[in-house]
């Protein structure tokens, strides 16, 4: 039986959504459909406003405006797109290619998102972003919503994990996890965990831009085997990790400092 | 100020020289060229040319003062006002303060120039209270740049100098009564660069100066020679002084160099020299520093207390060409534990009810009052856990929420200090940086900062809130130096 499963985007522009469609579509996973939030709504800005502050402007523009400039030696999500979806640049334009429907959405968790994934017959829902997702979009495909997150669980759950794991000296917890989305943050059952040598990257930028370009054949790969049976998830425990938060910019300036340090030796 | 007692001080400025005695104020004005004059007239010019620079020692019994002024030493008699110089520097105009060794009539002191050639440094004493000179020694070619300080060590009856600045050029250099070498301590490294000793019985101490690396407060154990490394500093030290109660001063200065973390001047204060407290800073005024002089806080000789001591500044904002007479007002909590003295602080700002009745409240920011925090355990951390949730999660809301909750601007400045400090102390019993993380945070968007300049005048009762701010920053800034080097706060 062929995998199905639905995506959910945090914008059309997104280029971890474009690369996470081409990759699952290329894996034989049937992708029925793509839920979009729309990217300008009150209750958006207002959301991400109150989780990010005045970060947000900044992460906007390197999103929207500046689109992953490439640096020399760090990989870039940008080479994980075919060279139809850089040209298309958009996920409207690559769903309308591979034939996959698209719904835009002013909340992911709207009744009629959820509506449509239950509907759309997908066994299970690949997440790339949108804000938090509530119990009715996680019940509605019997599998469960799969995220990948920027951090190794259980240790890193939360905000700014790649930061907090290089603050604390744990330098084997950099990496991705893809798990099963529950009502906590970050605390499903999870699937994959991939780790990612951070030394010798000169700053966070092209910490997090190599293991954005990671993101997209893990959480696909992980989607594709767990679908079809091949892997299982395995739960864990709320005792064995910790919630980290946005992390102040005077912490932000020792971490930053550790990892100038590193240089181009193994981890400790 | 350059010496300070109950009964006499002498201080400069420009050229002029100010004795002020029991029979009297005396003036002497110090021999210089017209240029000098004129240019000294005018305080940046004073400070681009150094004409500001110059070292006394008062020989008050036999009323006379020894002068180093422009490269020349000068024996200096009051009755006479004859400025007749005794010796004639080869590498430098002037020393740093306080850095001439002084023992019954004997003084001593090495030369502080730039010798870029590493000639060899002559070191210099006299037997008669500076009305004579010879030149028991030099270094070696290439031993040192320059001789920083010249302490007499009472314990061991010897003498200690020390000397700079790079990388196997730091030595501190231990001479016997009769100046012989007694031993060379160190290994040249920047851990044995600084500027000021103080000595106790079983140890010498220091603070290293150096802009190099960064500055720590460093322990030599006189009977095993070993070495220990304590608290880290802001920036290099220059200038260190013993008042007359025990208190040990000592102040960073703002010069170029990676190890200087901000723009301030910070003077420390120490009763036993290996916990140090910051008490004050000031800024740099912001004038190129090549030029116009980093920001040094230097302390006056002599013989002073805590109750009044004397600072004196270069380049700092409200401190430059001027010195202040300035007075501790917390002696005893220097040495105490900084939770028991922010307790203490707390209570006595807001008149606290019995805290031992709130014991027992479930943990929710709500509860987070300063009665509530003083309170707890310093090992609470379902409190440390359920603040640090909220304010990640909710961190937007915490500058609205702290204003409506606290609208007095004084109970609420106390209050958000009171959570940062109990914060704190949490991350540093169970070494976990996110509460680091969640102070920083609550004091960043309360909108709380450390006050930028002190001044020991115009605010001599420093208020309690005022102390307890100091003690939260110096408690953020142990915890993020400690995670910079341990990954734990």
């Amino acid at each position: 039986m062929t995998p199905r499963a639905a995506l959910l985007s945090p914008s059309i522009k997104s280029y971890y959504s474009i690369a996470t469609v081409e990759k699952l579509t290329a894996l034989g996973v049937e992708v029925p459909l793509v839920v979009v939030r729309r990217m300008v709504t009150p209750s958006r800005i207002r959301d991400e406003l109150r989780r990010d502050g005045t970060r947000l402007l900044k992460k906007a523009f390197s999103k929207l405006v500046l689109r992953e400039p490439a640096t020399p030696g760090v990989p870039s999500i940008r080479e994980e797109l075919t060279e139809a979806a850089l040209k298309e640049d958009h996920l409207l334009r690559t769903c309308r290619r591979l034939g996959i429907a698209i719904r835009l959405v002013s909340d992911l968790n709207d009744p009629e998102a959820v509506d449509a994934v239950a509907r759309s017959g997908a066994q299970g829902v690949v997440f790339t972003g949108g804000g938090l997702i509530r119990q009715p979009l996680l019940r509605a495909t019997p599998r469960g919503v799969l995220n990948c997150h920027m951090g190794i669980l259980p240790r890193y759950r939360g905000m700014d994990v790649v930061e907090w794991a290089i603050l604390e000296d744990r330098w084997d917890h950099v990496g991705l996890t893809v798990h099963l989305m529950d009502d906590g943050i970050d605390t499903g059952p999870i699937l994959r965990k991939v780790r990612v040598d951070p030394t010798g990257l000169k700053n966070f930028t092209d910490l997090r831009k190599k293991l954005h370009a990671a993101m997209p054949s893990t959480v696909a790969t992980a989607a594709t085997e767990y679908l079809s049976g091949q892997l299982r998830a395995q739960p864990q425990q709320v005792k064995d990790g910790k919630q980290y938060f946005i992390m102040h910019p005077s912490l932000q300036r020792v971490s930053r400092a550790k990892l100038e340090a590193s240089g181009p030796r193994s981890p400790p | 100020m350059h010496y300070a007692t109950a009964e006499e001080r002498v201080s400069t400025r420009g050229r002029r020289i100010t004795w002020r005695r029991r029979d009297g104020t005396h003036h002497f004005d110090a021999p210089s060229t017209p240029i000098e004059r004129v240019a000294g007239r005018s305080r940046l010019a004073r400070r681009a040319a150094r004409l500001d620079k110059c070292n006394v020692v008062p020989y008050s019994n036999e009323d006379r003062l020894v002068v180093i002024r422009r490269g020349v030493v000068y024996d200096l008699e009051l009755a006479t006002g004859r400025w007749r110089p005794t010796l004639r520097l080869s590498q430098c105009r002037n020393l740093l303060h306080g850095s001439i060794a002084r023992h019954r009539s004997t003084l001593i002191f090495g030369e502080y120039g730039s010798n870029p050639q590493r000639r060899p440094v002559p070191i210099h004493a006299s037997h008669d209270g500076g009305r004579t000179w010879h030149t028991p020694m030099r270094l070696d070619p290439g031993q040192a740049r320059h001789i920083h300080h010249a302490a007499f060590d009472p314990f061991t009856c010897t003498y200690w100098l020390t000397t700079g600045d790079l990388d196997g050029e730091c030595w501190l250099i231990q001479l016997s009564e009769s100046l012989e070498l007694v031993a060379i301590h160190g290994d040249g490294s920047q851990l044995y660069r600084t500027c000021h000793l103080w000595f106790t019985e079983d140890a010498v101490f220091w603070i290293m100066d150096s802009p190099l690396q960064l500055s720590y407060v460093v322990r030599l154990d006189r009977a095993r020679s070993q070495l220990a490394r304590l608290q880290p500093m802001p920036g290099p030290v220059w200038y260190g002084t013993t008042l007359s109660d025990g208190v040990a001063l000592a102040a960073t200065a703002y010069e170029p160099g990676p190890s200087v973390s901000d723009r301030y001047a910070h003077l420390f204060a120490s009763r036993d020299l290996e916990r140090w407290t910051e008490v004050a800073r000031f800024s740099h005024d912001g004038l190129p520093r090549r030029i116009f002089k980093f920001g040094v806080i230097s302390f006056a000789e002599g013989s002073c207390s805590s109750e009044g001591f004397w600072v004196s500044g270069e380049a700092l904002c409200g401190l430059d060409g001027v010195s202040w007479r300035c007075r501790l007002d917390d002696v005893q909590g220097l040495s105490s534990d900084p939770w028991q003295r922010l307790r203490a602080d707390l209570s006595a700002t807001l008149g606290l009810e019995d805290p031992e009745t709130l014991k027992d409240q479930r943990p929710s920011f709500r509860h987070c009052s300063p009665s509530a925090l003083l309170a707890l355990d310093r090992g609470s951390s379902a409190w440390a856990e359920a603040i640090t949730r909220f304010i990640g999660v909710r961190r937007a809301e915490i500058r609205q929420r702290v204003n409506h909750r606290w609208p007095d601007i004084e109970r609420r400045e106390a209050s958000v200090l009171a959570v940062s400090a109990f914060l704190l102390r949490c991350a540093q019993t169970r070494g976990d940086a996110r509460y680091v993380n969640a102070a920083a945070t609550l004091l960043s968007e309360a909108g709380v900062r450390r006050a930028s300049v002190f001044n020991p005048l115009s605010d001599p009762q420093r208020s309690p809130s005022a102390r307890a701010q100091s003690l939260v920053f110096s408690l953020l800034h142990a915890s993020l130096d400690r995670l910079g080097r341990e990954g734990r706060p």
